[in-house]
């Protein structure tokens, strides 16, 4: 009978355990991707911006409707309009690139931080950022705004994923998240990935620093985890002595 | 009689000049001094920046064709005369299970030798250090609206890199002028302790790297290593009041981080015969073929 209780006690636990870890792996994190957004496309700036100048944009660019116009993550798209204002108005280029950064990119950018992690979304930045690398790569003159912009994307994504990473450790491991770890490094941005405490003691133990070990070990226990260790090391030791003793005994040295 | 004289003031002179240029450095310059200030140990090296004879190099990274720190390192050291060497900034491994020294990262913003290895700021580190190809180093504060870089003309321009147009720039500048830059932590900056009563609480060994003016407005360098364990506000704190206490400094220009974990390498040398000191208190726990990052004190 008890056998019978422990036999069942056993198998539900155990069913419990492997359906938790099965659930974790194949049903967490499936968020949905990036849906499109279809946008009417290129604004014809002509009417508003002919024969204006540079100081003016500010005041006179219709900001809304341009944001509302244009996929803003297609460095073509916004490269059209860029070239289309700096044809219409006078004054410094530099002056109109600053704007369209600052003023117009700038803060969409920084807006689209996430508080999931999302790795399609994460992924679409990162495309963004690359498209706007490539088109300076490929059009020097525009490298001065296109780098801007790519800066912000890379620099938007290594912090998210540095901060998702934190809050989770375990997103290391996904395959997705090494994806877009490895894509950020093609462009020398590197997202720092904070070890745990686990990952420290092995690091440590792996490199057999063992008087850091112990040092690093000691300094973080808390004083039931220090008590704890004296009574462990208590019994380890009164075993020992013990098992000695009744071997003494049993040979009868 | 006179030409046995002149003959032997040529020989002793010639003696004394093959000596000096025999000898490591110049002992004059660096200094070392160990003293117990309330039973804690402190191992602090003295360095007289003026005259530029003493000089630093950084080594972030391994090189453009995989040439690891170490090889790069010894490679140069060869023909050099060092004064000590320490391990530098916060690295990570960007795959756990891999723990290859080659494959760890700086953390944050990185270039060696106008090498860009990592573009992406670290926002929990105010210090960015620029060690410049001439053997001098600059600690500016990120959290200050702009830095200054001293451009190949001489001029100075200020960038702001929370702009990504600036940004941009300070990479350009970095290539251009072979510049070694890293990020690491600035525990303090223009006389003001930045560490505050909420940082971290765990205890470990320090060491810290500090910058500063004395009465006569010399620039003197110091390494100060704390070999007992103290949290980071204690240990900076202890190294600040050492500086105003001990050395009577007029300025601290800043004070950052020396990496003391997991890469606690810390070397220095003997002044006469170049080998290294084996006293502990100014000596690492770990080897130096342990260390991820770099930093050279040297003598030219």
């Amino acid at each position: 009978m008890k056998f019978k209780i422990a036999f069942y006690t056993i198998a539900i636990v155990n069913t419990l355990v492997i359906g938790w870890a099965l659930s974790k792996t194949f049903f967490e994190d499936q968020i949905p991707a990036r849906v499109s957004i279809n946008k009417p496309g290129q604004l014809d700036l002509t009417p508003i911006l002919l024969n204006h100048t540079t100081q003016e944009l500010d005041s006179i660019f219709p900001k809304k409707k341009f944001i509302d116009s244009i996929d803003y993550e297609n460095a073509m798209q916004v490269d059209k309009s860029i070239q289309q204002t700096l044809s219409l108005i006078k004054g410094d280029t530099l002056e109109t690139y600053r704007f369209f950064v600052k003023n117009l990119l700038e803060p969409i950018i920084s807006g689209d931080t996430l508080n999931v992690y999302n790795p399609s979304m994460l992924l679409s930045q990162i495309n963004a950022g690359a498209s706007y690398k490539f088109l300076g790569l490929n059009n020097p003159n525009t490298s001065l705004y296109a780098d801007a912009v790519a800066d912000q994307y890379f620099q938007l994504v290594s912090m998210q994923l540095t901060k998702f990473q934190e809050k989770k450790p375990d997103l290391v491991n996904q395959f997705n998240f090494q994806y877009l770890v490895q894509r950020l490094g093609e462009h020398n941005y590197y997202p720092n990935r904070k070890e745990t405490s686990a990952d420290k003691f092995l690091k440590t133990f792996l490199e057999n620093d063992y008087f850091h070990l112990v040092n690093t070990s000691w300094q973080k226990s808390s004083v039931a985890q220090k008590a704890i260790l004296f009574i462990f090391f208590g019994f380890f030791t009164f075993g020992i002595i013990s098992t000695f003793l009744i071997i003494i005994k049993r040979l009868k040295i | 009689m006179l030409k046995s004289l002149i003959t032997l003031c040529i020989g002793l002179g010639s003696f004394v000049i093959s000596f000096n240029s025999w000898a490591q450095y110049d002992q004059k310059l660096v200094k070392f001094d160990f003293r117990e200030i309330n039973d804690n140990p402190y191992g602090v090296i003295k360095l007289y920046m003026k005259n530029e004879r003493i000089k630093v190099k950084y080594f972030a990274s391994k090189d453009e064709s995989g040439i690891p720190i170490m090889e790069r390192f010894n490679e140069w050291a060869f023909s050099k005369k060092l004064v000590l060497v320490s391990s530098g900034t916060y690295y990570y491994y960007p795959n756990k299970n891999n723990r290859n020294k080659n494959s760890a990262l700086p953390v944050g913003i990185c270039v060696d030798n106008g090498k860009v290895i990592n573009k992406a700021t670290e926002s929990k580190l105010d210090g960015l250090a620029m060690v410049y190809s001439s053997g001098k180093i600059m600690v500016e504060n990120l959290k200050d609206k702009t830095i200054p870089i001293r451009q190949k003309n001489g001029s100075i321009a200020n960038l702001n890199l929370a702009d990504p147009f600036d940004k941009n720039i300070f990479f350009k500048w970095a290539e251009d002028v072979k510049a070694t830059v890293f990020q690491t932590h600035l525990f303090a900056h223009k006389n003001k302790l930045l560490v505050g009563n909420n940082s971290n609480n765990y205890k470990d060994f320090r060491r810290f790297l500090a910058v500063c003016t004395n009465e006569n407005g010399e620039s003197l360098h110091y390494i100060i290593n704390l070999p007992f364990n103290s949290t980071i506000l204690d240990g900076s704190t202890k190294a600040i009041e050492y500086l105003k206490n001990v050395e009577h400094v007029r300025d601290v220009s800043f004070i950052i981080n020396l990496d003391t974990g997991a890469q606690n390498t810390l070397l220095t040398y003997h002044p006469k015969s170049g080998d290294p000191l084996p006293n502990p208190n100014f000596s690492g726990t770990k080897t130096l073929k342990d260390a991820i990052n770099l930093i050279a004190y040297y003598y030219e």
